[in-house]
């Protein structure tokens, strides 16, 4: 029985040398081979193109560029854009005695121009910036517990504290609500 | 950079620790997969290391996770006798002799994996489902220092964890080693595997069939654009992908040798599938049953009831630790698996397998050339030597596809276009390794083999006798 790795070879047995105009040309196939799938364009034949063109392309492109953007929060920004940015923004002007309500994600997506939003998930704000006193829109046996929403504007926000004022606060909220209702009350 | 040290000291563990364990288990695995092959199986070791401090009740640090690692390495190596002469065995000179070709293949191989392998090292954890299960619970777990944190406990997240976060564990475990480690992003590891993964699989291939068509094959996988995609996308399918098709690779080549030398890390490579994905117990379960004619054939009745026995006791413990001693032992909440399951229906049974067929597999954009090419191959092995091939591995794929759609059948939340697309990621390497082995290309091997030998200066091919 053995015992040890084996080191029996595979089919060919037989080693032809490392240099050669046969081995020339096999190389010079794998080659050419390579270069042909990877930059001929043809439409529901050839998916290799757009892959190498989309994934390896564009990543040995812009890696120098990249590369010099060494900071995590640029980086989560590229990445994330507003999900990462809008909790991030929103965290550092909470106070201890704010219990944040995220809005639906129907409403956060009027100011993205309908691209779709996940910052307003709790598990998302909660991975952006960690553990933060909040109500989800949905949770509606807590939503009472929350004190403080979010204005959104274009390019900007705002944070509604009920305390100072819970006319203004609940017509953030009837905003939230009226996003809803736009929806048809899907994503929350 | 300070990370740097770090992961090499970790990624010598785990070669270590994999090394160590084939040793101890004497495995016969081709010497030319044992590298790749012992660095994945460090990684998994390493994981069930993490497990063990957290319930022993140790916080998880850098410090006790590289000690309980450091441990493990060590107790691999306990049975050094036998050990000592396995390590002499696999340090003799190497047999391989590299070809032109090979040299070409290699960096456009190496050109390929990088781009990818810097995408995980860069980017941040992307996807929605491991920003809201696996990496939510690795982060939370590294500043709590144990995996029962305050995610499970949050009331702003109470009723809304969904099943993310309780997915099998293995990809989370390797979040929290290597956020441990310092990297900010975690997901290098994922490079690490990528790597490894592509490794063993040339090697394979290499075995298989003629060194050209080898690498085209590997070059063919590695440029497969959804997996491809997943070596630097955080998600458990490409990891319990690499696990599970090795695994099912190992044991064949045992049959094929009839030999049970490889069972228990074949049975531990399954294992890490269930540690990392969990349908992965009724692949294993239904994949074993299938196959145990062969096995029964190859090594006799008894043999083939202990691989079984062997393979279906590893995999049900790895299933059972998470499922069993965190979900009803350790958290104070667990998924409600039960009311996703659905009454089995032959009219969604078949929805589902008409919308993988046409909506996933016959999508090129997804899987390159895999699909046709494999069709094409089979077609034409049954043709010129009226036999498809490797039965084993065929067998494996229909069993893993058939799984695939029973759980969409039953699983409300198994969508085709998301869940069974990334199933597929496990069918993909078991297809090259069915072509690379295939009588068809075996001709194709035999007689590129002649011509490349054909030549003036003498060297005549050595028949088998």
């Amino acid at each position: 029985m053995a015992t040890s790795p084996t080191t029996s070879k595979a089919p060919s047995d037989a080693t032809p040398p490392f240099f050669g105009v046969r081995a020339l040309a096999l190389t010079v196939a794998l080659l050419v081979g390579y270069w042909l799938l990877i930059s001929t364009r043809i439409e529901r034949v050839n998916p290799y193109e757009p892959f190498h063109e989309n994934r390896i392309s564009f990543y040995y492109d812009k890696m120098d560029t990249f590369s010099r953007i060494t900071s995590l929060s640029q980086r989560m920004t590229l990445r994330h854009s507003y999900d990462y940015t809008v909790p991030l923004l929103v965290s550092e002007r909470l106070t201890p005695q704010d219990v944040l309500l995220l809005p639906p994600a129907a409403y956060a997506e009027q100011f993205t121009r309908g691209n779709k939003v996940v910052w307003t998930d709790p598990r998302i704000f909660t991975y952006m910036v960690g553990r933060t006193p909040m109500v989800a829109w949905d949770d509606t046996a807590r939503r009472a517990m929350a004190n403080t929403a979010i204005l959104l504007e274009l390019n900007t926000f705002e944070l509604v504290r009920r305390a100072a004022g819970p006319d203004r606060y609940d017509s953030v909220l009837a905003a939230y609500a009226q996003a809803m209702a736009r929806s048809g009350g899907g994503r929350q | 950079m300070t990370s740097v040290v770090p992961f090499i000291l970790t990624l010598v563990l785990q070669w270590v620790t994999g090394l160590g364990l084939m040793a101890s288990l004497r495995s016969t695995l081709p010497r030319s997969v044992v590298l790749p092959v012992a660095l994945l199986l460090g990684a998994f070791v390493e994981t069930l290391a993490v497990i063990a401090l957290d319930l022993a009740g140790v916080p998880l640090t850098f410090t006790s996770v590289t000690l309980a690692t450091s441990g493990v390495a060590l107790a691999a190596h306990l049975r050094w006798n036998v050990v000592r002469s396995w390590y002499g065995a696999f340090l003799a000179a190497p047999t391989m002799r590299v070809r032109m070709y090979d040299v070409a293949a290699y960096t456009i191989g190496a050109y390929l994996v990088f781009a990818g392998m810097w995408a995980a090292y860069y980017w941040p954890v992307t996807p929605f489902d491991a920003m809201a299960g696996i990496d939510l619970m690795a982060r939370q777990s590294v500043l709590e220092g144990t995996l029962n944190n305050s995610v499970l406990t949050d009331p702003a997240l109470a009723g809304r964890l969904s099943n993310q976060p309780f997915y099998a564990p293995f990809a989370m475990l390797q979040q929290v080693i290597y956020r441990l480690m310092g990297w900010p992003f975690g997901q290098v590891w994922l490079a690490v595997t990528s790597f490894a993964f592509f490794w063993t699989m040339w090697a394979l291939f290499r075995r298989s069939t003629h060194p050209f068509i080898a690498n085209i094959l590997a070059l063919l996988l590695i440029m497969v654009p959804e997996v491809n995609g997943y070596t630097y996308l955080l998600q458990t399918d490409f990891l319990n992908a690499v696990y599970v098709a090795i695994g099912i690779i190992i044991l064949g080549l045992d049959v094929e040798r009839n030999t049970t030398e490889n069972t228990i890390l074949a049975a531990l490579f399954l294992a890490a599938g269930c540690w990392s994905r969990t349908e992965t117990i009724i692949i294993i379960g239904l994949g074993m049953l299938a196959s145990f004619v062969f096995i029964r054939r190859s090594v006799g009745m008894k043999g083939a009831l202990m691989v079984t026995a062997t393979v279906m006791t590893a995999s049900a413990a790895a299933f059972a630790l998470w499922h069993v001693v965190y979900f009803y032992g350790i958290f104070p909440v667990r998924p409600d698996s039960g009311s996703e399951l659905m009454a089995f229906s032959v009219t969604r049974f078949v929805d589902v397998l008409g919308a993988t067929v046409t909506d996933v597999l016959a999508d090129m954009g997804l899987w390159g050339w895999t699909m046709p090419l494999l069709l094409i191959v089979g077609v034409a092995s049954v043709l010129r030597t009226r036999s498809l091939g490797d039965r084993w591995t065929l067998l494996w794929i229909v069993v893993v596809f058939l799984v695939l759609e029973i759980v969409g059948t039953l699983f409300a939340s198994a969508i085709v276009g998301q869940t069974i697309r990334r199933g597929v990621f496990k069918l993909i390497p078991l297809m090259y390794l069915f072509i690379a082995r295939s009588p068809i290309v075996a001709v194709m091997g035999s007689a590129l083999q002649r011509w490349e030998l054909a030549r003036s200066s003498g060297v005549t091919v050595q028949k088998k006798g």
